[in-house]
């Protein structure tokens, strides 16, 4: 009930409001505001409304004025934004190239400097340089190239380098051969009478497509090197006669008391003789290998290159070594590959090799033991291995590097039954070597060593690269 | 033995020397021995010896300068003789010319004098063979 008559109570409210509004709007009933008499009349209405319409369209002038401000103001402003952008961005762009001319320029002095400091050293090195074409024609030559080969660097830049030097000087540099190579050149030059021995390593130089473009070659004068060599020799053969002659005085004289030439000998005499005999022998050996081994080294003597079947070598080897063998009951057997190929060696120093190294292997390997000697062609065809296998006491790893030192002995044995110069294996390497070859041991303590070499098959025109350097003794 | 052979030895190691003199003669040989290559070359000229062994290396006039200068005037035949293996001989002087000269061998020193004897009583039976 209570809610029926409040909702009759709002009703009527509004109701009554409603009225009232409507009886204001037609004029019908006179509001009083404030203290001021509001009387509406038609004029005062037309008046009302046309101010309205004028004082809107004044308000029109004034939005689009408004309008238009805004607009130029936020135009200027992206303008503004939009322009300080870019300048943001050019300077940044100018900034980016100057750093760019800058690295540049730097680089650029880089390679400059770089050049002048290649140029220099190339200038100052002492060994001569010499670049040229593909057509012998001189690109580059340092002063100490014009000096060994005694000519001016600008009679030879683009010309070729063969043009008015002597008797092809450079002919045998200049032949082709895509390796680097190594040759010694003798020069006589017209000016000078003294004949210089050159060094010439040359390597071809090839563009990315592996086209020749030229070769540069590094001169070394040796003349110097070959004159000490020539006196190294000199006194090494005649500090070999100086020590020769008196141990076969000595042995003679001894020999000639054995022998019952100067009368009758005691048993005891006899004895001490023979001592004495065999330590002149040793001191012989050691001789000879030191001798032998010092005109290695000095290059003095150089491999006397002729066509030879290393099976008949190693026949020759063991069978000069059969009688020390058999005192040992060594059984010696041999492995030699039937079509081996004749080889271009030293056929006295592969000798000395096989001896040495066969002959270690006697020193070593216990009564009844046993020797393999094998030549066998290596896989790649084009060199042929030797190797002596021994089933003696072997090499402990830590002293396989050492046992080609020169006076090395195994364990500090000196004073056993095994005596030796301690030279042997140094002098096999050093002959080795001297044929481009190369040697080895594998070896297990206790179960044996195998000493391994490498000759390289040469053929006939490789002696020709060699010279002889003849020694007398 | 008909007549003694006469060997006649120059070397300029005077030792030497009298070493091979000494067993040479103890084993029935005559000897004659000079210490450099122009007396011996000398000897030869004046009272030919039967054969000469001839020292490679030595001072002044060496071995095969005498042996060059012996084979101007005599056919005798010469062993050399030298302290040094003989390899480093052969590597010194040509084969041709050594045996251009006409050497009836080398002797190595450090060799036993048998050998020396050897050598000698071949050379000498060579000699007699093509003189027949």
């Amino acid at each position: 009930m209570a809610l029926v008559l409040t909702v009759i109570v709002i009703l009527s409210i509004i109701v009554s409001f409603l009225i009232v509004n409507l009886a204001r709007l037609s004029g019908h009933i006179k509001i009083t505001q404030g203290t001021r008499d509001y009387k509406p009349s038609l004029d005062t209405t037309i008046s009302n409304e046309l101010n309205t319409i004028v004082e809107s369209a004044h308000n029109k002038k004034e939005l689009v004025k408004l309008m238009r401000e805004t607009i130029d103001r936020e135009v200027k402003k992206s303008v503004d934004i939009a322009a300080k952008n870019v300048s943001t961005k050019y300077e940044k762009v100018l900034q980016d190239k100057n750093a760019t001319e800058e690295i540049i320029t730097r680089k650029y002095k880089k390679v400059i400097s770089e050049k002048k400091q290649t140029e220099m050293i190339v200038r100052s090195i002492a060994e001569g340089l010499v670049v040229v074409d593909r057509d012998g024609k001189v690109l580059l030559m340092n002063p100490a190239a014009e000096k060994i080969l005694n000519v001016k660097r600008e009679d030879k830049i683009n010309k070729s380098i063969l043009s008015d030097l002597e008797e092809g000087q450079l002919v045998s540099m200049m032949k082709e051969g895509k390796e680097s190579q190594e040759r010694i050149i003798e020069l006589l030059s017209s000016k000078e009478d003294v004949k210089k021995v050159i060094r010439s390593s040359s390597a071809v130089i090839e563009d990315e497509n592996g086209r020749t473009v030229g070769m540069v070659s590094v001169l070394t004068d040796m003349t110097k090197q070959r004159e000490l060599d020539r006196m190294k020799a000199n006194f090494i053969n005649t500090i070999t006669h100086e020590f020769r002659t008196p141990l076969v005085a000595i042995e003679k004289s001894i020999s000639v008391v054995l022998e019952g030439a100067t009368g009758s000998v005691t048993k005891q005499q006899e004895n001490f003789l023979n001592i004495a005999n065999r330590n002149i022998e040793r001191l012989s050996h050691l001789i000879d290998d030191m001798l032998e081994l010092s005109r290695l080294e000095s290059r003095s003597a150089r491999p006397k290159l002729e066509s030879c079947s290393i099976g008949s070598i190693i026949d020759d080897v063991c069978e000069t070594l059969k009688t020390w063998a058999d005192s040992k009951s060594i059984i010696i057997t041999k492995n030699v590959q039937v079509d081996l190929p004749n080889l271009l060696i030293d056929s006295f120093r592969i000798n000395q090799v096989f001896t040495n190294i066969i002959g270690n292997a006697i020193k070593f390997v216990p009564k009844g033991g046993n020797i393999k000697v094998e030549a066998l062609y290596m896989r790649d065809g084009n060199s042929i291995v030797a190797s002596v296998k021994d089933n003696g006491p072997g090499i402990p790893k830590e002293e396989q590097s050492k046992i080609f030192d020169k006076f090395y002995q195994i364990g500090d044995r000196v004073s056993t039954d095994v005596s030796g110069s301690g030279l042997g294996l140094s002098i096999a390497k050093e002959i080795v070597e001297m044929h481009d070859g190369k040697i080895w041991v594998e070896s297990e303590k206790g179960i044996g060593a195998k000493f391994n070499f490498v000759l390289p098959i040469k053929h006939e025109e490789a002696k020709n690269g060699i010279e002889n350097t003849n020694t007398v003794d | 033995m008909a007549s003694k052979t006469r060997i006649l030895l120059i070397d300029d190691e005077k030792d030497f020397l009298e070493l091979m003199s000494f067993w040479l003669k103890s084993k029935g040989y005559d000897t004659i021995t000079v210490t450099n290559g122009r007396e011996g070359i000398e000897i030869i000229k004046k009272n030919m010896p039967d054969i000469v062994f001839l020292d490679i290396f030595m001072p002044d006039l060496n071995g095969v300068e005498t042996l060059r200068e012996i084979r101007k005037f005599s056919d005798i035949p010469v062993i050399m003789l030298t302290v040094a293996e003989l390899k480093n001989v052969k590597d010194a002087y040509s084969m041709n010319e050594l045996n251009n000269l006409g050497v009836s061998g080398f002797f190595k020193k450090r060799d036993g004098f048998e050998d020396l004897i050897k050598l000698l009583e071949v050379t000498i039976r060579m000699r007699k063979n093509i003189k027949k």
